[in-house]
C-alpha cells in the first residue's frame, strides 16, 4: 500500500513496476530536467535513497521521474558489514521511500562504513571470515525483515586484501545469498578492478558465482592511480565503461542472462545522451546473448 | 583480530596513518602483491576525505566563488578530519562548518565568512526541508472578526531568518553577478534576511527591521494582537496589516489557528 505523497500524479498509475528493457541508468540531480523532458528509451532508473531522505526538492523530481520509469533504490549507507546493528533511523527513512516509490529492486553493498559513532562514507573492505559472514547476514536479515522484502547485495571494489580470509570473495558472495536469503548484485567493473589490484582471473570469479543468485549487474568507469611502486585501479564512476569491462560483461550476460543492468556515473557527469548511449551498448549485449526469462524475475 | 577491533583500527588509520605501524593490525593485510600497504591505504583515506569534503562543499557554491576552491577545500578538509559524520545521511553534513570557520586561523581576516556560510547552509536546509503547502489566505475569510487578534500562524518548515552585521545580501548579489569587480564597494551595514522554499526553489528575501521583528514575534508563537503590541513598542508607526498581507501572499505560513 503506497503511503500518500501529494507530489506523485495518481493518474500516472499503475506506475511502471518492472523494466521492459534490461539496461538502465543512474539518475543524478544534473539530469532531472533533461530526463523529464527527453524521456529517453531506457529500461529503468536508479538512485541512492540517502539523497532523498527527509523530503524536499530532490524527492519532488524523483516523483516525476518515477511516473515514467521503474526504479531501483541502491543504498550506500546501511553499512551491512559493520560489527554493529544497522542504524534504525536509516532503515526507517529508507522504508519510507520504499513505501512511496515502490522500487522493483532494493540493494546495498558487501562492505562497511560505520564504526562506533563515525560514518566513513566509503564502501570499506571486509575480511572474508565466518565471523564477518555471520555479522553481515544478521544485518541483511534485519533489513529484509524491516523492509518486508528481499534485498540484493553488491560485491565491492577493494584496494587491500587479507591474510585472515577464510574463503574467496565469490564463495563469500554465494554463501551470503544462501544464508541470508538475499540476491546478488554483481558489479562487473568492481570484479575487473579487483582482479588487477589483487591479481586474479576475473572470468574465474564470474564462473564461480551461482547464476540463480544474480538478479542485477552494474557497469561503471574506473581510474588508474599511479604510485611509485605501481598502479591501483580505483572505482571512480567518472568515465565510460572500459573495453576490458565490456568484455567481462559479455561473459556475464552469457552466464547470468538478461538481468537488469545499470550504467553508474557519479563524478564528472556527462550529458544525458552519453549515459543513454552506454545503456544502449549494454542493451545490445543483452539482446545478443541474454535469456529474457531472467529479467522477469527482477520484479519478484 | 575480531571484526570490531579491525574496523576500529581501520578508522583510526584513516585519521592517523601512523596507526598502520601497529603490528597486529598490519598483519591482517596481504602484502605480497605489487603496491605497498601504505599506498593502498592512501586510496581509502583519499576516497573518504575527498567524498566527505565534496559532500559538505556542495552546500557552499557561493562561498567557493568568494574565497576560491583551493582555500575552501583546505578549510573543509580540516573540518572533515575533526568532524566525521555520525550517520549515513549526508544531506546536511557540514552544517557546523560556520562555527568551525570562525576559529580557523587562515580565515581570520574574513570575518563575514561565518555568517555567510551559515546563510548558505540555511539555503541547503530549506532545499531538503519536508514539503508542505502554503496557507490559503481564503481560510482567514471565515474567521470571525473577534477572533482575529488571537490568530497564531505556523511557518513553512523551510522558513528561517538570519540577522548579520555584514551585508550578506550584497555578497549574494555579487556572487550571482556576471561582472564581479564590485565587491570592494559593499556597504558597511548589517542585514536581516529570510530564507524559505515556496515550491521547488529556495528564495532569499531582505527584511527591514519592522518586518524582521514581526516575523520573529509570530514565529515565537505570539498572536496577532501580541505581535502588534511588540511592534508598537519598538516602532510606534508600524502597520501590521500590510505585513500580514504580504506574507500571506508569499506563502510564508502553512497554517493558522485561534488561541483560545
Amino acid at each position: 500500500m503506497m503511503k500518500p505523497y501529494p507530489y506523485m500524479d495518481k493518474n500516472a498509475y499503475p506506475l511502471p513496476d518492472s523494466p521492459y528493457r534490461a539496461a538502465g541508468i543512474g539518475l543524478r540531480a544534473k539530469h532531472y530536467e533533461d530526463i523529464l523532458e527527453e524521456k529517453p528509451d531506457i529500461g529503468w532508473i536508479e538512485v541512492h535513497p540517502e539523497n532523498y531522505f527527509g523530503g524536499g526538492t530532490h524527492r519532488r523530481y524523483l516523483a516525476k521521474a518515477r511516473e515514467l520509469y521503474p526504479l531501483s533504490l541502491h543504498a550506500v549507507g546501511l553499512s551491512l558489514g559493520s560489527d554493529q546493528p544497522v542504524d534504525e533511523e536509516h532503515m526507517r527513512q529508507f522504508k519510507e521511500l520504499i513505501d512511496i516509490f515502490e522500487p522493483f529492486q532494493v540493494s546495498d553493498h558487501v562492505s562497511w562504513s560505520a564504526s562506533g559513532n563515525a560514518h566513513l562514507n566509503d564502501l570499506l573492505p571486509l575480511p572474508y571470515t565466518k565471523e564477518t559472514l555471520q555479522r553481515l547476514c544478521d544485518n541483511i536479515e534485519r533489513v529484509q525483515n524491516y523492509f518486508g522484502r528481499k534485498i540484493l547485495v553488491e560485491n565491492p571494489s577493494t584496494y587491500v586484501s587479507f591474510t585472515t580470509d577464510e574463503m574467496s570473495e565469490y564463495e563469500f558472495m554465494n554463501r551470503i545469498a544462501e544464508k541470508a536469503g538475499c540476491d546478488v548484485l554483481l558489479d562487473i567493473n568492481n570484479i575487473y578492478v579487483q582482479s588487477v589490484n589483487h591479481g586474479f582471473d576475473p572470468n574465474h570469479y564470474l564462473d564461480n558465482i551461482k547464476p540463480e543468485f544474480v538478479r542485477e549487474m552494474h557497469l561503471a568507469g574506473h581510474t588508474e592511480r599511479e604510485f611509485e611502486d605501481g598502479t591501483i585501479l580505483v572505482d571512480t564512476h567518472n568515465r565510460p565503461v572500459r573495453d576490458e569491462v565490456w568484455a567481462l560483461y559479455e561473459h556475464g550476460v552469457k552466464r547470468f542472462g538478461a538481468v537488469p543492468t545499470l550504467i553508474e556515473w557519479d563524478g564528472d557527469i556527462p550529458a544525458l545522451s552519453e549515459l543513454v548511449a552506454q545503456s544502449d551498448k549494454a542493451q545490445s549485449f543483452i539482446d545478443k546473448h541474454g535469456k529474457s526469462e531472467v529479467l522477469a524475475h527482477a520484479a519478484e | 583480530m575480531r571484526l570490531s577491533e579491525f574496523q576500529e583500527s581501520f578508522k583510526h588509520t584513516i585519521l592517523e596513518p601512523d596507526h598502520l605501524d601497529n603490528n597486529m593490525f598490519r598483519s591482517t593485510f596481504r602484502q605480497d602483491h605489487g603496491i605497498c600497504l601504505e599506498n593502498r591505504m592512501k586510496v581509502y583515506r583519499n576516497n573518504i576525505i575527498r567524498s566527505l569534503t565534496d559532500a559538505a562543499m556542495a552546500a557552499l557554491p557561493m562561498t567557493e566563488k568568494l574565497v576560491g576552491r583551493e582555500f575552501l577545500e583546505q578549510a573543509m578538509r580540516a573540518f572533515v578530519v575533526n568532524n566525521l559524520p555520525s550517520q549515513g545521511n549526508l544531506n546536511l553534513y557540514g552544517m557546523e562548518f560556520p562555527d568551525f570557520i570562525r576559529t580557523y586561523e587562515p580565515a581570520a581576516n574574513l570575518p563575514y565568512l561565518q555568517d555567510f556560510t551559515k546563510l548558505e547552509w540555511l539555503w541547503e536546509a530549506a532545499y531538503y526541508a519536508p514539503d508542505d503547502l502554503p496557507l490559503d489566505p481564503a481560510e482567514l475569510i471565515n474567521i470571525p472578526e473577534e477572533d482575529m487578534p488571537n490568530l497564531q500562524f505556523s511557518f513553512r518548515q523551510s522558513f528561517t531568518q538570519l540577522e548579520s552585521e555584514y551585508p550578506l545580501d550584497e555578497i549574494v548579489d555579487f556572487c550571482r553577478a556576471e561582472d564581479q569587480d564590485n565587491l570592494q564597494q559593499l556597504q558597511s551595514r548589517g542585514c536581516k534576511l529570510m530564507v524559505y522554499r515556496p515550491n521547488l526553489k529556495v528564495e532569499l528575501r531582505r527584511l527591514d527591521d519592522t518586518e524582521y521583528l514581526f516575523l520573529c514575534a509570530l514565529q515565537d508563537g505570539q498572536t496577532i494582537h501580541e505581535t502588534a503590541e511588540i511592534l508598537a513598542a519598538h516602532y510606534p508607526n508600524a502597520d501590521l496589516t500590510p505585513l500580514l498581507q504580504k506574507h500571506l501572499q508569499l506563502g510564508t505560513f502553512t497554517s493558522v489557528e485561534i488561541r483560545r
